[in-house]
């Protein structure tokens, strides 16, 4: 496939995932963000107040509050200094989470989810349950989710791994599932299913790894076994247990994917 | 084996949980209600089980804040002061600010508990709503952290006290807000105009606050078997074995710095200087996670060891190998649960002695090294004077 087919059918893909293409922002350019206010030379404090408000004002192009957005979370590296702004970049995120356009909502969301904000939270849980309109795509949704492992997200992880046939949401959803405790039976399930994807067997089978070595040795160990299996899979599990030792690591923290962009894989049947 | 909680438990239904908080309406001053108010503060209540750790914290803190219109500030001083001392997130220490407002008595070291966890929270202090849960956005009367801590700071202090610790915290920190400055403006002026309902016989109360260990718990906790760091399982009378016994409880998935990972490096030097001032003792130093089910053996080995412990028969961290659940209920632990792990825990540590008497219980307080030193250095004293009385 050459370079703009691809790009044709992942835009189509983010499409049906109800991303608005034609939306997304590039970059402002250097120009634009300098009569933005933002610029370089200003004192930061000035730079901070003028971000935020191109990033509370809706009619503002959405390359410049995006940029505004990347000024700010730069900002919050400074600590004490960004302080007195903290609380009210908070709050326009909330907003942008709630009404900016697909691609600053990702970002706003992206920023809240890493910060563990209740508001984001519930944003995204209800909007993976259904009661409100999908905010961003489901895989996205969940990997903002799976960011906090003392949060409420495996029960939703569960219903999206029994129903989804998205390789993304699957993935992301059975990284939800790596640190929770009663999971390890479906996790085991979808590390021998062969009808499973590749990547969600092998995301499983890191997730039984990490919640129980035993149990993913002995499943490893039918995987080897089993002539009929597929050799790329075998090759996995194999690297797996080579490269275990005996401590199974913290739980794996499930990067946020930039869900549909991936090439979906066919669903090979046994 | 079974998880520590019920996997398929599921938050109350909205409309139990606002039920349930509707008891916050009302002042706080029967017996029964002060009780049932509470209660509400345990980690194990029903409102918080299920919900992530992030939802309870909200949820906790707007409970405590309406505890506190209720008049019973005083009451909720221990559980205010635990989360001055440990609270990592803006809305939990507001509470507990305000809670610290209100109250009448005069706690030692609460000015440095206030000061401590301004510097604390300062940098991630944001907006609150403590009178609507959920939350809502656009509430008229948000509240701060940071604003919470100076009025507290005004009405524990003084103002001119107040004055001095905020001064001294601003020269590292930077200058005040707007929101902070008018706080202290009015905690300078004595004109702090929060108020709550009047104290009546709920006043100075303590006996709804859950500080004691209830009776039968050491005999549960000695019949339970335990696995260790290196797998190998034995009853807790086996591995105590008569001999002075440093409990605490914690779990690997921890993410408040000041609660579990502190309190596992703290049982490590405390190991050092038992055998330090105390050579003659013979003691082991266990830690028992809440979370046996995520917390294997080979994953309790890495965090301990990564807190400086050296294991040994002496010095050992644990997991259930059956039913937590059983032991949580027989020592009424303070541990919550969400979906998939603990979503709140308080503090808590017991020193047991060699005949399997308790000590001393430590709850919702951080301990240091050398306080538990002097516990056992104390006990040890009244124990031979005790035997020497009787010869």
């Amino acid at each position: 496939m050459n370079i703009k087919e691809y790009r044709r059918k992942a835009e189509s893909l983010l499409r049906d995932a109800g991303v608005a293409v034609g939306d997304s922002v590039a970059l402002p350019s250097a120009a634009q963000v300098d009569n933005a206010g933002f610029g370089a030379a200003r004192p930061e404090a000035d730079v901070w107040e003028r971000a935020l408000s191109i990033l509370e004002d809706k009619r503002a192009e959405p390359a410049l509050r995006t940029a505004a957005i990347q000024k700010l979370q730069a900002g919050t590296f400074l600590g004490p200094q960004f302080r007195p702004y903290r609380a009210r970049y908070l709050r326009t995120l909330r907003e942008v989470a709630l009404n900016g356009n697909s691609e600053l909502r990702r970002s706003a969301l992206d920023i809240l989810a890493n910060a563990k904000d209740e508001f984001a939270r519930r944003l995204l849980t209800e909007s993976l349950e259904g009661s409100i309109e999908p905010v961003v795509p489901t895989a996205v949704a969940l990997g903002f989710l799976a960011r906090d492992d003392h949060g409420t997200a495996r029960s939703i992880a569960r219903r999206v791994f029994a129903q989804s046939d998205s390789l993304d949401a699957r993935e992301q959803a059975v990284r939800i599932l790596a640190s929770d405790a009663s999971s390890k039976g479906l996790l085991e399930e979808a590390m021998k299913n062969k009808s499973e994807f590749r990547q969600v067997r092998r995301a499983s089978a890191v997730a039984l790894r990490n919640l129980d070595p035993l149990r993913f040795a002995l499943t490893a160990s039918l995987i080897l076994d089993d002539e009929s299996e597929f050799a790329d899979i075998k090759a996995s599990v194999a690297g797996a247990i080579s490269r275990a030792g005996p401590a199974p690591g913290p739980a794996p923290i499930a990067p946020p994917p930039r869900a549909t962009l991936r090439k979906q894989p066919k669903r090979r049947m046994r | 084996m079974p998880p520590p909680m019920d996997p398929d438990a599921t938050p109350l239904p909205d409309l139990a949980l606002a039920e349930a908080l509707e008891a916050l309406k009302a002042p706080g001053c029967c017996a029964s209600h002060r009780s049932l108010l509470l209660g509400m503060l345990r980690e194990d209540h029903a409102i918080y089980r299920g919900r992530g750790a992030s939802e309870s914290e909200r949820l906790r803190a707007f409970v405590l804040a309406g505890i506190v219109r209720a008049g019973l500030a005083e009451s909720a001083m221990p559980y205010a002061m635990e989360e001055l001392q440990t609270g990592m997130k803006p809305a939990g220490v507001a509470a507990a600010a305000r809670c610290a407002r209100l109250t009448t008595v005069r706690l030692d070291g609460l000015v440095t508990l206030l000061s401590e966890a301004f510097w604390r929270i300062r940098a991630v202090d944001e907006d609150v709503d403590l009178d609507h849960y959920p939350a809502l956005e656009a509430a008229t009367a948000m509240t701060t952290a940071c604003g919470e801590l100076i009025g507290a700071l005004g009405n524990v202090a003084g103002g001119r006290e107040a004055l001095r610790v905020i001064a001294s915290l601003c020269t590292s920190q930077g200058e005040l807000e707007e929101g902070e400055a008018s706080a202290l403006r009015a905690a300078l002026a004595g004109a702090d105009d929060f108020t709550a309902a009047p104290f009546c016989c709920a006043r100075a109360s303590v006996e709804d606050v859950d500080l004691d260990l209830p009776s039968g718990s050491l005999s549960a906790l000695s019949r339970t078997e335990f696995e260790n760091q290196d797998g190998e399982r034995s009853q807790f009378w086996q591995i105590a074995q008569n001999r002075v016994s440093l409990v605490a409880f914690f779990y690997t998935r921890c993410d408040n710095p000041d609660k579990c990972s502190r309190t596992i490096s703290m049982l490590s030097r405390a190991r050092k200087a038992i055998e330090e001032r105390l050579p003659d003792i013979d003691a082991v130093v266990l830690g028992i996670t809440y979370d046996p089910d995520f917390d294997l053996p080979a994953r309790l080995r890495r965090y301990g060891s990564d807190r400086g412990w050296r294991f040994d028969e002496r010095n050992q961290l644990l997991r259930t190998t059956s039913d937590f659940g059983s032991l949580r209920t027989a020592m009424s632990l303070g541990v919550g649960y969400g979906a998939a792990t603990v979503n709140r825990h308080r503090l808590e540590l017991l020193l047991i002695d060699a005949d399997g008497h308790l000590i001393e219980f430590r709850v919702r307080q951080l301990s240091n090294e050398h306080s538990i030193v002097d516990a056992l250095c104390n006990h040890l004293t009244a124990s031979r004077m005790a035997g020497a009385a009787r010869e």
